[in-house]
């Protein structure tokens, strides 16, 4: 005959097993342990499902993903970016913008139709580019002078160039190891650096600037462009290459300038070791920023 | 003030180290490794932003997972994907079936039943909870927190908690017996489901 259903309620089965009932309570949970065999199976069983869950909590754990770590110490830098910088040079950025995830946007139709639209134009823009760009001999970017060229102004000028068509990739590749291999070539003196980005390297073209050669590469990303044109730091102490004062500043002291021009888009500008890079995209900074691996620049 | 520099070093030390447990959470969570993995990212962004409000020396494990459910609510709960939540009595319904012969039974066979449950299996039974009894577990079984703090988290009282709790596992354990006899385990367990209402 079983006993009726005094003292504690099942419900102070799981606090017991966790140490979280009254001296008391326990004391009465333990009584009617004592009393109840049914009680004392539910309790065993309980403990059962209980440790086979805890026993397996380090199995039952997955590893945080690497891009969600550089995700969120890119958020970190830029928030530490922002939080540096004057005001009228901070990009504007939503801190909170997750890293792109093509995947996860393809998903949504409102984002995926236009993609597929735009994926489409700039692939038929792409082709007919290729073939301009094996018909047309590599011209230099820019003209020489005698004076220090501002690479500010430049690579804006550059960008509209770029955008018209009226400076195209006289090395057509998306193989890095190649491009610099044309490089090396093609006479230029330092390590071309390629930056990790969310973009597929287009190609590059060299340049001849007051004597000297330098590189110049395009990406593109779901039909945006990307331009960078580089430059070695000896240009700048030579008085080859210039910058206006306050991205100086910026680039002497580590720091990434970001700039939004309306009608534009974004300049980027920051220092990989012996190499300045000055990139500009039609995106809005927020976006740009996005594509960018920046704790790798 | 702290500098941006000590800030960003403090935030390091006692933040950065609790990632891993709000992912696991947040993927058995959102079951979606992008939706987790955007949740964690806006937690942290969030964190840091405000960490100069973070009063140094409690818990910074608690003050994360905080701010990862105010995200979490925010961000789902004002959406189609809002997630499931379900009724006590649909959960009793829900152990009746799947249970439905109280016997008596033997720790040492429980024990070895479950000890042969295999981590897929354990993990696809927690996933398989609804949201509220998942959250519990989690919390409990595989984080660490005690009674107070997950009360805390849900906003519940503490008698809440065990309750949920014990409801948790008593599902959970239902899915693992499942999992045993298609494995072929001769099952057969005790039941506290004549105990559920005390008399005092």
């Amino acid at each position: 005959m079983s006993k009726p259903n005094t003292g504690p309620s099942a419900d102070m089965i799981s606090a017991y097993l966790d140490g979280e009932l009254t001296a008391s309570e326990r004391e009465a949970v333990e009584r009617r342990m004592a009393e109840d065999a049914t009680f004392s199976a539910a309790v065993a069983w309980e403990r059962a499902v209980r440790d086979t869950v805890r026993d397996r909590s380090n199995a039952l754990r997955v590893d945080v993903p690497i891009a969600l770590r550089q995700a969120i110490a890119e958020g970190i830098a830029r928030e530490m970016a922002a939080a540096s910088e004057p005001v009228a040079e901070r990009p504007l950025r939503e801190p909170n913008k997750t890293v792109a995830r093509p995947s996860r946007l393809l998903r949504r139709p409102a984002f995926a139709i236009p993609v597929i639209l735009i994926s489409i134009v700039a692939g038929i823009a792409a082709v007919w580019s290729y073939r301009t760009f094996m018909a047309t001999p590599p011209p230099d970017v820019v003209t020489s002078s005698v004076i220090p060229i501002d690479l500010h102004s430049k690579t804006y000028e550059n960008w509209n160039a770029v955008v018209k068509g009226q400076i195209t990739l006289a090395q057509v590749t998306s193989d890095t190891v190649a491009l610099k291999e044309f490089f090396r070539k093609e006479g230029v003196q330092y390590d071309v650096f390629f930056p990790e980005i969310d973009a597929v390297l287009q190609g590059g073209v060299v340049s001849v600037d007051n004597g000297r050669k330098f590189a110049h590469l395009v990406y593109a990303s779901e039909g945006h462009l990307v331009y960078i044109f580089e430059v070695d730091t000896r240009s700048f102490e030579d008085k080859t290459m210039s910058l206006p004062l306050a991205v100086a500043e910026n680039v002497k002291q580590s720091k990434w300038h970001w700039e939004e021009r309306d009608g534009v888009g974004t300049m980027f500008v920051w220092k990989s070791n012996n190499v300045v890079c000055s990139a500009v995209s039609d995106l809005p900074t927020r976006d740009f920023s996005a594509l960018f691996r920046l704790e790798a620049l | 003030m702290v500098s941006l520099e000590q800030r960003q070093k403090d935030f390091e030390t006692e933040a950065v180290p609790h990632m891993a447990a709000l992912y696991n959470f947040a993927v058995r969570l959102t079951r979606d490794d992008d939706d987790a993995a955007d949740l964690v990212q806006e937690t942290f962004l969030k964190a840091f932003r405000f960490f100069d409000s973070f009063e140094r020396g409690t818990n910074c494990k608690a003050w994360l997972f905080r701010i990862l459910k105010n995200s979490y609510i925010n961000r789902y709960r004002k959406t189609s994907k809002s997630p499931d939540t379900v009724e006590y009595d649909a959960v009793e319904d829900f152990y009746e079936t799947v249970r439905p012969q109280a016997v008596e039974s033997t720790s040492t066979l429980e024990e070895r039943m479950f000890d042969n449950a295999l981590d897929d299996e354990v993990s696809t039974a927690i996933q398989a909870l609804p949201e509220e009894f998942r959250t519990v577990i989690i919390l409990c079984d595989i984080e660490g927190f005690t009674y107070e703090e997950i009360a805390e988290f849900i906003d519940c009282p503490i008698g809440t908690v065990r309750s949920r709790l014990h409801r948790a596992r008593k599902l959970l354990g239902a899915a693992l017996e499942e999992y045993a006899r298609n494995r072929g385990y001769s099952v057969g367990t005790g039941s506290t489901d004549s105990m559920e209402s005390p008399s005092s």
